[in-house]
């Protein structure tokens, strides 16, 4: 009875086995007062996002500019020509290309950091752990406008802080250097703020999350003779593996729709547009461009492709989790 | 137990099992205290190294917020030198200026909105989260897609839609629009994390209440609820920080009533330049009451979190 319960609970996956037990009268009641329960959460998010995607989804249908918005000049139903037109368009790819490449670093990146610090506040003294704490709560309290502005305000070619370091310490081809001239460089920058403002979430989480696992269970491992490895691997990572996905789904999501940290750092998409990301692609496309039609086309265009990627990273996360 | 298709009902047991032997473990004799001490001379070397590097990092990472801190305390053209100024009479003329020019009302609004769309995210969020964790079935991971799924809207694009319909009936500028996305915004990932928090509390106790005579809802409120409160305010802490730093709804949707304080930060980057001390004084004001709460709710955070950690 108790390895039954037990099992109930943890069984998230559709192999639970409570789903091949006849359907009781009580069991359907749950399920009607679970609608009821779920009613108002789904409402709401349909009543705010959807219509607005709805809108998006039928304005990428349309030439639509300032002249038709102005209602200056007659709606043209252009079918999938905003797609042709972006598809066609190489500025498109290389745009997508570098969003993933810069979503993936910054993912991996706060993860790692998160994950590694998570650890690290995990062995050290009170001192230390709060300095740790501070440091994270800092940094996710500051807005991003903020934060951008600050780093960029360190990395400033004549008077940051970071260049005066660097050519102190006898680096001087630090002299004058900036920091947002090369692509690449500008990138990591922008990574380097974007991983600073996103690791507390993973930090915190996965802190807790590690904390929570009892020592009894590590000193089980070891005694078995599992090496930190294994232990890390075979017994760590399965347990933190439900706030693991959480705090994964949200870096993605995050990460991918950057945007203030782009607009803010490299001027708007950086030295002509070399630092340009989806979000703010559109953004320019739409506002500055006056294109809205084309605009929304990259935003339906971002939203399957988040679709895509969430949908993979959630059934690669069910595969494994009945593996192990 | 020993089917291979569930082992990780093993991992969520062991704990259990465990934490009820805890209390008749023996005292450690004296030769295991000599052991112990033995290994734990041979470990401080080891966690020296984990300590610099925790201090070096801390310091490293609190350094850009430092850096703002300090910065709001000098004056204008004190934060401009080359090299940087180090030492300086600080004065508090960037935060009156600051406070003088209206900071103070988009402090309010922030903290306005922030509450109620934390509560009104709570309010939706606690029954679809307990109603997700009763039937672990497929259909609940295609639920859970749908709500997370509303998330990935690039909020560049549907800003156009949004403020159309806003402008349309007559909210603009309106911090009530405000909460309401706010409150589309943060539940679908409310929604994910109190639900692991759900899956926490054994299934029996709300039989065991149901089968005293209560209410479905009675049960919840009286018998769930408490268990989870620590992992609710976890959930609730994340909220309350997402909303505080929302920028691109505020900036599009809001102008002189409802600005936030993230919105008003702009104001002293545009214009004629960059009021780099001043800005800095108002980002210390806009990040200080996060971090209070922060500070204040780290260790319930904690606790929180880890209270629905392990399923």
């Amino acid at each position: 009875m108790t390895a039954d319960t037990t099992t109930r609970r943890v069984g998230v996956e559709p192999t639970a086995p409570d789903d091949t037990a006849p359907p009781t009268r009580k069991r359907r009641g749950d399920g009607r007062s679970a609608l009821f329960y779920l009613a108002p959460s789904a409402l709401v998010l349909v009543g705010v996002m959807g219509y607005p995607l709805y809108q998006l989804v039928q304005l990428s249908l349309y030439d639509y500019g300032q002249a038709q918005a102005s209602g200056g000049a007659p709606l043209e139903f252009l079918g999938w020509g905003n797609y042709a037109t972006l598809l066609g368009d190489g500025r498109f790819w290389t745009v997508l290309v570098q969003t993933c490449a810069f979503a993936g670093v910054c993912v991996l990146g706060s993860l790692a950091v998160g994950i590694g610090l998570a650890v690290l506040a995990g062995r050290v003294r009170t001192l230390p752990r709060m300095l740790l704490f501070l440091a994270a709560l800092g940094a996710w309290a500051t807005p991003a406008v903020a934060g951008s502005t600050v780093w960029l305000f360190l990395f400033d070619q004549d008077f940051g802080l970071v260049n005066e370091v660097l050519v102190g310490i006898g680096l001087h081809g630090f002299e004058g250097f900036s920091w947002t001239y090369d692509r690449y460089v500008a990138f990591g920058l922008v990574a380097g703020e974007v991983i600073w403002c996103s690791f507390p979430f993973v930090l915190v989480t996965m802190y807790a999350g590690i904390k929570a696992i009892p020592g009894e269970v590590l000193e089980a491992a070891s005694l078995d003779g599992a090496s930190t490895w294994r232990t890390a691997r075979e017994v760590i990572m399965p347990m933190l593996r439900p706030l693991l996905v959480i705090a994964t789904i949200q870096s993605i999501i995050w990460d991918f729709k950057i945007f203030t940290q782009i607009y803010v750092m490299t001027d708007g998409g950086g030295i002509a547009g070399q630092n340009l990301v989806l979000n703010v692609y559109a953004y320019q496309e739409a506002f500055a461009g006056s294109n809205y039609g084309l605009g929304s086309a990259i935003g339906v265009v971002m939203t399957i492709l988040l679709l895509i990627i969430t949908a993979i990273y959630l059934r690669a996360q069910r595969a494994t989790g009945e593996r192990t | 137990m020993s089917d291979p298709a569930r082992p990780t009902s093993t991992a969520a047991e062991t704990p259990r099992k465990s934490a009820s032997t805890e209390a008749v473990v023996p005292r450690p004799s004296t030769e295991n205290v000599h052991r112990r001490r033995r290994a734990h001379r041979k470990h401080r070397g080891v966690g020296m190294i984990w300590s610099a590097l925790a201090w070096i990092v801390g310091l490293g990472f609190f350094f850009p917020v430092l850096w703002m801190v300090l910065t709001a305390f000098k004056h204008e053209r004190e934060a401009y030198t080359d090299p940087p100024t180090l030492l300086f009479t600080p004065t508090l003329d960037q935060f009156q200026a600051v406070l003088g020019s209206g900071m103070g009302l988009t402090l309010l609004n922030s903290a306005f909105a922030t509450a109620v769309s934390t509560a009104c995210v709570l309010a939706l969020g606690i029954p679809a989260a307990f109603a997700l964790s009763l039937r672990p079935v497929k259909r609940t991971q295609d639920v859970l897609f749908f709500f997370i799924s509303t998330k990935m809207l690039p909020i560049v694009a549907v800003i156009i839609p949004l403020y159309v319909i806003v402008n349309e009936i007559g909210m603009l500028d309106n911090i009530w629009a405000l909460i309401v996305l706010y409150t589309a915004m943060n539940l679908p990932i409310a929604i994910w994390m109190m639900r692991s928090f759900f899956l926490e509390v054994p299934p029996e106790l709300l039989e065991a209440a149901s089968m005293d005579g209560a209410s479905l809802a009675t049960a919840v409120r009286r018998v769930i609820l408490p268990l989870v409160s620590p992992g609710i305010a976890a959930t609730a802490l994340i909220c309350v920080i997402f909303s505080w730093n929302e920028f691109f709804f505020a900036v599009n949707l809001t102008a002189v009533r409802a600005q936030t304080a993230p919105v008003s930060l702009v104001g002293f980057i545009t214009g004629e330049g960059l009021f780099w001390a001043r800005l800095s004084a108002a980002s210390t004001l806009a990040a200080l009451p996060v971090v209070i709460a922060g500070w204040i709710a780290q260790n319930k955070l904690v606790r929180g979190l880890s209270f629905g950690a392990i399923k």
